[in-house]
């Protein structure tokens, strides 16, 4: 009984951590629950579809893919030319999706080569060939591109005539995905002037009574991440999905069953990179903005913290733990600082505490994994032994 | 004799870009078929199908680009040889906002996709319109475009000029 309640909270201590250090962080901030609902909202939005493509690596058995980075830096480069053509709206976002695929899948083959070399080291090996492409990108992006790369936008390039900007704004594909479908739960006391996405009318899904004012749904966006859950979970059910999974859970049996292990983990990869590759350009639609130099490194970090914060681990993961984390993560985000301010008078007090918890979470994930993988290990070899007091 | 052979064949290929082109891609083909060891027709319709799904792919994007590209439209109300610049002329495009401009005026907005229509109306001395103008004008590929707005009123059929930029 005491072991079976000891293992409930092992396997739940970093979600129970989150929840109580936001119990508290919430009334201290002094956020209304319309202001918060509104944020978070915006960020699953943001966020979902990135998390969202780890989760079949880690069915395969090959962890957390640090080399999603590797998608999101194709995404951005489908991206940046979009910008250049001036190809706007929902148009110009596919049209970023279409020109980041071959380049995701390009990269995708080479990650999942490598880590087949790998065996027993992705984690490491991914984040590491994440530096690696981040070079290629560089060069592509720093030296290639107005030079052998026809860039025409004036606003996009370096004064020196080749090279873009650290920054460049997606003022043509802002938030088109998120206000496709413009849609509202308001207060009853709402106004019609506070039902308008971008100014156009908006329609109200449902009125609730406990607050004023409105809040903005990115229906279209969410309509996109549910179709991509119900894309996992059919391709679960699929016999590569079966296949995947046969390999999370022994290589050496899968392999003896005549599953292709190297094939197979190297399209778990694949679908992975172009995933996170449409991810990406779903988060900048959101933030409208492209860092050009910076932005992929921040979505691999972000997305592996929030899937860790959700409750999953190295070698589990499921789509509650995606929503579950991203909801404790960015609630951190959100609330850390004022409350930081309120209760120590310092916001960036607030800010430290939050980036330490956030990234000391995934030191603690991963040292509780590896703890609990050595446990199952040894009660494995205890029960082969056998009872002692026995014959 | 080498170099001979050499520059006979380079010749051909320079005079002939798309022939050489279709040689290089046949000789690809039966090299990959050669490679893969497995039965023609299985290999040519594997092939097939996978150069029918890039080219849709192709397709779309140009479609996606033809419909997406953003233009930038200046509207120019300068004089232009013999067509003099408007006293007072109202110009909106696709139904929006409507743009004023003077004589001498100069002004910019942007539309999305392959066309659009525009609509002017132009205004006398004394404030009264004495002619309004519709036109559904085709940008095509070109990023920007300067509308001469005394040569549209005046009948011209080269109203469209090249971007100042």
């Amino acid at each position: 009984m005491i072991r079976k309640l000891f293992d409930v909270i092992a396997n739940n201590a970093v979600p129970a951590v989150f929840i109580i250090i936001s119990a508290f962080a919430i009334p201290l901030s002094g956020y209304s629950a319309g202001y918060l609902i509104q944020e978070l909202l915006t960020r699953i939005g943001r966020n979902s579809f990135l998390i969202l493509s780890l989760l079949i690596p880690i069915m395969a058995g090959m962890g957390l893919n640090f080399g999603m980075v590797l998608g999101a830096m194709a995404g951005q480069i489908g991206l940046l030319l979009v910008c250049d053509w001036g190809v706007v709206g929902i148009p110009g976002m596919v049209l970023a999706c279409l020109i980041g695929t071959p380049i995701a899948i390009v990269l995708g083959l080479f990650c999942g080569g490598v880590l087949n070399r790998a065996k027993g080291r992705e984690m490491v090996t991914s984040y590491i060939l994440g530096f690696f492409i981040n070079g290629v990108y560089q060069l592509v992006v720093l030296y290639l591109m107005g030079w052998i790369i026809p860039i025409t936008n004036p606003a996009m390039l370096l004064s020196r005539g080749y090279g873009v900007r650290n920054a460049v704004s997606l003022l043509g594909i802002r938030g088109v995905l998120d206000n496709l479908i413009p849609a509202v739960i308001s207060g009853t006391t709402a106004t019609q002037q506070f039902l308008s996405v971008n100014g156009e009318g908006a329609f109200i899904l449902c009125q609730l009574p406990f607050f004023e004012g409105s809040i903005r749904i990115p229906l279209a966006t969410l309509i996109v991440i549910g179709l991509f859950c119900l894309f996992i979970v059919w391709f679960r059910k699929t016999k590569l999905g079966q296949d995947m999974r046969a390999i999370g859970q022994s290589q050496a049996v899968a392999d003896s069953a005549g599953i292709p292990v190297n094939r197979t983990r190297i399209i778990a990869i694949v679908i992975s990179t172009v995933l996170a590759c449409y991810g990406q350009i779903i988060y900048l639609q959101n933030m409208g903005t492209l860092n050009t130099y910076n932005s992929h490194d921040q979505a691999g970090m972000f997305s592996i913290a929030a899937l860790l914060i959700g409750g999953a681990s190295v070698s589990r993961a499921s789509i509650a733990n995606v929503f579950v984390g991203v909801i404790l993560f960015h609630l951190m985000f959100i609330v850390a600082p004022v409350a930081g301010k309120n209760l120590i008078g310092d916001a960036q007090i607030g800010e430290y505490f939050r980036v330490f918890v956030s990234y000391g979470i995934i030191a603690i994930a991963l040292v509780l994994h590896a703890w609990r993988r050595n446990r199952e290990k040894e009660a494995a070899r205890r029960s082969l032994r056998g009872n002692k007091g026995g014959n | 004799m080498f170099e001979e052979y050499q520059k006979i064949i380079m010749d051909w290929v320079l005079a002939n870009p798309e022939y050489s082109v279709l040689i290089a891609c046949v000789v690809a083909f039966c090299l990959l078929y050669l490679l893969r060891g497995i039965s023609f027709f299985r290999f040519f319709f594997r092939w097939l199908q996978r150069l029918i799904i890039l080219a849709a792919l192709v397709a779309l994007g140009a479609w996606l680009f033809w419909i997406g590209r953003e233009h930038q439209i200046y509207l120019d109300n300068k004089t232009l040889d013999d067509y003099k610049a408007l006293e007072q002329v109202n110009v909106s495009l696709n139904g929006g906002e409507i743009v004023e401009l003077m004589a001498r005026d100069r002004d910019v907005r942007k539309v999305v996709g392959p066309k659009f229509e525009l609509k002017a109306e132009v205004f006398d001395d004394n404030g009264e319109i004495i002619n309004t103008i519709t036109k559904t004008i085709e940008p095509k590929c070109s990023k920007d475009i300067m509308i001469s707005l005394p040569a549209l009123a005046g009948g011209a059929e080269s109203f469209i000029l090249p971007s100042p930029r």
